[in-house]
């Protein structure tokens, strides 16, 4: 009996007392942060480059956490101290700017860094982009962490924002706010959101601070730390599925938006939560990105852009958003109908990689000025950016009224399935008499009707000094990727010629070239990208080698397409014009044939720059392939509501509809525009019959 | 296992302890053995399976007593309620079904009439067993019919290819498709330590060695529940000693002192450091993954410490509860990591088997070349010895050709360990230079343990080809 007391006196009852004192010691004593931010992270294995979330731990070597203080010990912001010679840009934002179904070097920021570094900017500091983003829509989580990376000293904050990130009832949904009461409650307060946030019930527990109150942390700590190893033995931090499903593209007919019926008002919207970021930003400017969303063309697609948004609303929320930034001068970059749909994985906001890039070229330039502070010869000095959209109307369904269409003044044109007979070919034949009168500018043909005998020569000499009579080159901007222009050329099952079998020959001749990507063939490349080296892929093109001239070097073309649409409203038409007289001249000194297009959309008003390429096109003497001219008679005129891209159609020239949208009258009309200009240098009349 | 679950074989220890004074002790033990043996059964998605095979556990274990056992300790009162006790047991689990404690149990049997009809089979078998006359060639007939019975139901286990048609067998049987089937059709818990208990005694019984027991006796040594799922291996002899002594004699006082430190230390280092460094142990994902040879071996040493510490973790607490229930579960585990040579290492890591495999396979066969060829080589004597004895150890783990390697690897690991250790021993060098000895202890420690380690290799992943894949990696070859 004796030992048995001393048994449970010695041990048991030691323990039990040694145990209480551990946890009332620690529920006095603030340890916790002291316990999280030991760490092996930026030590003994590399930062991560995101926040850790997880949700499969064992195949993504993550896990998640509501723990600020381990997010942001566990992360590459953490390594060092900021000094003088850093500049730091924090990216914040949701699982898109975390890069859901993307590896770290692919997502937003670290595409950012790669291209800020890779302009070679004339910049006195490093500069080091953070990937702040964390998975759930909600500013006001944005904000907690906002409000903790502060101490991180960021110089600029990018901040992506969609209407599902602003959206009043979605503030306190992320998990993040449950696990951080007390500073939620803070933020709150301190900047007077108005958010409604239950009060504490009751004042805390001892033993919510204690070690048995806090062992969550302590497990996920210790997880997080082993999980660290892992990470820097395989650079893994998210499960990437091999098969995972598309985002809708088809939906209901349903015009309302969460529980919202009515039209979008500027109360349902945080925005006190941004102007609350502002103030914690103090002088770290911010900028506002709304961010890329899948516009489908599915069911119900009239109604609504994806499954998440109908139109209405959104159209709303950009409306309020854009006049907000004028209002109060904030900067924002409208990036919502960027990406194209097929470049949209799981969701209606996750993008591929390939999306990513194009994302960050439209960015890129805005953002460098706004690091540099520095003003440019074609951009005005104010760091109060807006990108300012056409007017769009609101109220009106997709498509113009039949009557808004007659309104418009309408060219004859004729795009006919036969080209003009080049069984005698005048080369005295002057050019269109458009070219005497610029007013008349739309009226030059759509399809080129005349080539001049300085093109022929030129081809000729380039043939002669290498030039391959098979190889065209395209140079353009996202509506030139392969995949939506001339690029399904290259495979019989993807397009239908229909009354234009005549084509076969010309696409039979250049198969290669249609879906080459090209040095100068990418999303978000403007005229001036084109002729700037930093622009141009490093792994490939000699260095200070522009896009163009490396595309020219390794191809030989011997007919190249300029459609270059690309353009700031901000800066004046006059500096495009410089810019294209460059392009114009770089390819003939190649001996190369340039055809020039002209653009369907209209952003910087009056249809200057379109004025400008049919004036160089003239002057030059060189084919000109007038776009705009093709698409007034379809519908919307062939674009959609952003003014800037085209509608959506496939490569079946046999199907009226598909005749009525902008992409595909753009690859018909290419393709007979090239036909005839290269019958005509290689003088290879069609045949009768040949249809 | 999962903690709770070792908490409650824990906490029925404990209650076990307080009742261990009462006559019906050994029907109160076996209960709990049994009900252990159905509520750790896996369900297997073959109808019925796990139902049958915790009985056939049962059975096997009763038809082993009575081949082994004298016809006059055979047929005694005891031996008969026993079975009787036995077969009630099973038809009482069986109807679980019928209850609401089926969620506790999970246990899918068959009908009443089938198993009514197959305990009437198996009574009359008992019963022609507990009568019939001890003849040397019936013996002999039951003890190679049992020792093939037990190679068939260890091969089909062991070895994926056989495996795969005796479940096709089993679901054609129960009409069931044979296209849904998974590796994990059948999962037979206990088997491996069970068929160790039954042919130590089986041997022993051959050898003349064996210590007569009833029933009961051998029935919870067999089956005793705290060492069913990882061991260790124990004698019965040595258990029936204890086993005796506890419900005999007053408990002793420091057994759940001892008992409760070996539990708590086993559940530390199972649940804290095994199952965390899991998370960073080799495995066949995250070796593709790695992206250099440095991170590789981390993840090796992972795995190397994962694999002690949950397996000496297991032990400690099988050890741990034993005790409790008075009993002194042989040592599974000192220290083997920092031995300086392999076969300190094998007499050091998994020591019961060692100790099995030494008294049943090596020494036999070692005695048998002996005798049978005078004239070998003692060198190779010693390594056929070895190498049928690692490739053993090997193939009891799995039969497939990683596991035959990994035997070799140890098994010729063992035998250049035996030849430097004599060199050394016979060195004048060593003996007359200070600090010699200390020195090849530490490198000894270290390619020891380094050996160890990527022989692990081996074990770890099931496929050869990336086994060896890895093991180039390891040394800088990708």
């Amino acid at each position: 009996m004796k030992k048995k007391r001393s048994f449970i006196s010695q041990v048991i009852v030691r323990a039990v007392i040694l145990f209480g004192l551990i946890n009332i010691l620690t529920s006095f004593v603030p340890w916790l942060p002291v316990m999280m931010n030991m760490t092996f992270y930026n030590s003994i294995v590399p930062g991560r480059e995101r926040f850790p979330f997880g949700e499969t731990p064992t195949l993504s070597y993550n896990l998640s956490t509501d723990n600020l203080d381990l997010m942001f010990s566990s992360h590459e912001i953490s390594a060092k101290k900021k000094d003088k010679s850093s500049y730091r840009v924090i990216v914040l934002g949701d699982s898109s700017v975390w890069g859901t179904l993307q590896e770290p070097e692919q997502t937003y920021s670290a595409q950012l860094e790669k291209a800020l570094l890779s302009k070679e900017i004339s910049f006195d500091r490093e500069i080091e982009v953070f990937n702040l983003g964390y998975p759930t829509h909600s500013v006001l989580k944005d904000l907690l962490i906002l409000q903790y990376a502060k101490q991180y000293e960021p110089d600029l904050i990018l901040w992506f924002i969609t209407l599902e990130s602003l959206i009043d009832v979605n503030q306190l949904n992320a998990s993040l706010m449950g696990g951080n009461e007390d500073l939620v409650r803070e933020l709150i307060a301190k900047y007077d959101i108005n958010i409604d946030f239950h009060e504490k019930e009751g004042p805390a527990l001892i033993i919510e601070n204690s070690l048995i109150g806090k062992r969550r942390d302590v497990a996920e700590w210790l997880k997080l730390q082993l999980y660290g190893i892992m990470w820097a033995a395989t650079g893994i931090d998210q499960y990437y599925p091999k098969v995972f499903s598309l985002a809708e593209r088809d939906m209901e007919p349903n015009t309302s938006y969460l529980t919202y019926s009515d039209q979008l008002q500027q109360n349902m919207l945080s925005i006190d939560v941004l102007e609350a970021g502002l103030k914690i930003a103090d002088n770290a400017p911010i900028v506002f990105i709304n961010e890329p969303i899948l516009v489908t063309d599915g069911d119900n697609s009239e109604i609504r852009y994806n499954v998440n948004y109908p139109r209405q609303f959104y159209d709303q929320y950009r409306h309020l958003i854009k006049d907000l930034s004028k209002l109060r001068g904030w900067n924002y970059l409208d990036l919502w109908n960027l990406i194209q749909p097929e470049e949209f994985t799981n969701t209606a906001f996750h993008i591929t990689p390939a999306a990513v890039k194009t994302l960050v070229h439209e960015m890129v330039n805005p953002i460098e000025q706004l690091m540099s502070n520095r003003e440019l010869v074609e951009y005005e000095p104010d760091f109060n950016m807006v990108q300012i959209l056409p007017d769009v109307n609101m109220d009106s369904s997709p498509y113009p009224t039949q009557s808004q269409t007659d309104s418009v003044k309408e060219t004859q044109v004729n795009i006919t399935s036969t080209p003009p007979n080049l069984s005698s070919i005048d080369y005295n034949h002057s050019p269109s008499y458009a070219c005497n009168d610029p007013s008349e500018w739309y009226n030059m043909p759509v399809i080129p009707d005349y080539v001049s005998k300085e093109m022929i020569d030129i081809y000729q000499q380039g043939i002669r000094a290498g030039n391959h009579p098979d190889v065209l080159s395209i140079i353009g901007d996202c509506q030139s990727i392969p995949k939506v222009f001339l690029g399904p050329f290259e495979d019989k099952d993807k397009y239908n010629l229909g009354d234009y079998t005549y084509l076969q020959q010309l696409i039979d001749t250049f198969s290669g070239s249609w879906g080459e990507h090209g040095m100068a063939r990418l999303g978000g490349l403007s005229i001036a990208g084109v002729l700037s080296s930093s622009k141009a892929d490093k792994n490939i093109c000699e260095k200070g080698e522009t896009p163009l001239a490396c595309e020219l070097r390794l191809r030989r073309p011997s007919i190249v397409l300029v459609s270059l649409e690309e353009w700031w409203g901000a800066r004046p038409v006059s500096v495009y014009e410089n810019y294209l007289r460059q392009v114009i001249d770089t390819i003939i000194n190649s001996g190369a044939v340039p055809i020039l297009a002209t653009k369907a959309d209209d952003l910087e008003g009056g249809n200057q720059i379109n004025q400008t390429i049919v004036k160089i096109a003239c002057e030059y003497q060189i084919p000109l392939w007038n776009f705009y001219s093709a698409v007034q008679p379809l519908t919307s005129h062939g674009l959609w509501t952003d003014g800037f891209h085209l509608t959506v159609g496939d490569f079946d020239f046999r199907n009226p509809d598909s005749l009525d949208r902008g992409r595909t009258i753009r690859n018909l009309t290419a393709l007979q525009s090239i036909d005839f200009v290269w019958r005509v240098l290689t003088n290879k009349p069609l045949q009768s019959g040949n249809n | 296992m999962r903690l709770e679950v070792i908490l409650l074989l824990v906490l029925t220890a404990l209650l076990l302890r307080l009742l261990s004074k009462t006559k019906s002790y050994e029907f109160l033990l076996a209960f709990i053995n049994v009900f252990i043996l159905y509520y750790l059964q896996p369900v297997t998605s073959v109808r019925y399976l796990n139902f049958w095979l915790p009985s056939i556990n049962i059975g096997l274990v009763i038809v082993s007593w009575l081949v082994i056992t004298p016809r006059e300790h055979r047929c005694s009162a005891k031996t008969i309620y026993f079975f009787i006790f036995s077969c009630i047991l099973i038809q009482i689990f069986s109807l679980i079904r019928y209850t609401s404690w089926n969620v506790f149990v999970n246990l899918a049997s068959p009908s009443f009439r089938v198993i009514l009809f197959s305990l009437i089979l198996f009574s009359s078998f008992f019963l022609f067993m507990v009568t019939r006359r001890d003849q040397k060639s019936a013996s002999d007939f039951f003890f190679i019919s049992l020792f093939i019975l037990f190679t068939i139901v260890f091969v089909t286990q062991k070895s994926h290819y056989f495996n795969q048609i005796l479940i096709k067998i089993l679901r054609n049987f129960m009409g069931q498709s044979i296209n849904t089937i998974t590796s994990n059709d059948i999962q037979w818990f206990g088997l491996s330590y069970i068929l160790f208990r039954l042919l130590h005694t089986l041997l022993d019984w051959k050898n003349g060695r064996f210590v007569t027991t009833t029933l009961p006796e051998y029935f919870n040594y067999v089956l005793f529940f705290p060492t069913l799922s990882a061991g260790p291996i124990d004698k019965l002899g040595r258990f029936n000693k204890d086993y005796k002594e506890f419900m005999i004699n007053s408990k002793k006082q420091d057994d759940l002192l001892i008992g409760g430190k070996r539990i708590v230390l086993g559940i530390f280092k199972k649940f804290v450091i095994a199952d965390n460094l899991a998370l960073i142990a080799m495995n066949s994902t995250n070796v593709c993954l790695v992206k250099s040879t440095t991170w590789l071996w981390m993840l090796l040493y992972g795995y190397t410490f994962q694999l002690f510490f949950d397996f000496a973790g297991y032990s400690d607490i099988a050890i741990g509860i034993g005790k409790v229930l008075g009993i002194d579960v042989p040592e599974n585990f000192d220290k083997p990591y920092l031995k300086q040579n392999l076969t300190l290492f094998w007499n050091s890591w998994h020591m019961t088997l060692t100790k099995w495999v030494q008294s049943y396979i090596f020494n036999p066969l070692s005695r048998k070349l002996r005798l049978s060829c005078p004239s070998l080589n003692p060198r190779l004597g010693l390594i056929i010895g070895q190498v049928v004895t690692m490739v053993f150890i090997g193939l009891w783990h799995g039969i497939s050709t990683n596991f035959i390697i990994w035997g070799l690897w140890h098994a010729v690991g063992l035998f250049v360990s035996h030849q430097l250790t004599s060199f050394f021993r016979k060195s004048n060098f060593v003996h007359h230079t200070r600090g010699a000895e200390r020195f090849l202890k530490i490198i000894g420690t270290f390619l020891t343990f380094n050996y160890v380690a990527l022989g692990w290799v081996w074990f770890v992943f099931s496929d050869t080809l990336l086994s060896a894949r890895t093991m180039l990696k390891l040394f800088g070859w990708n």
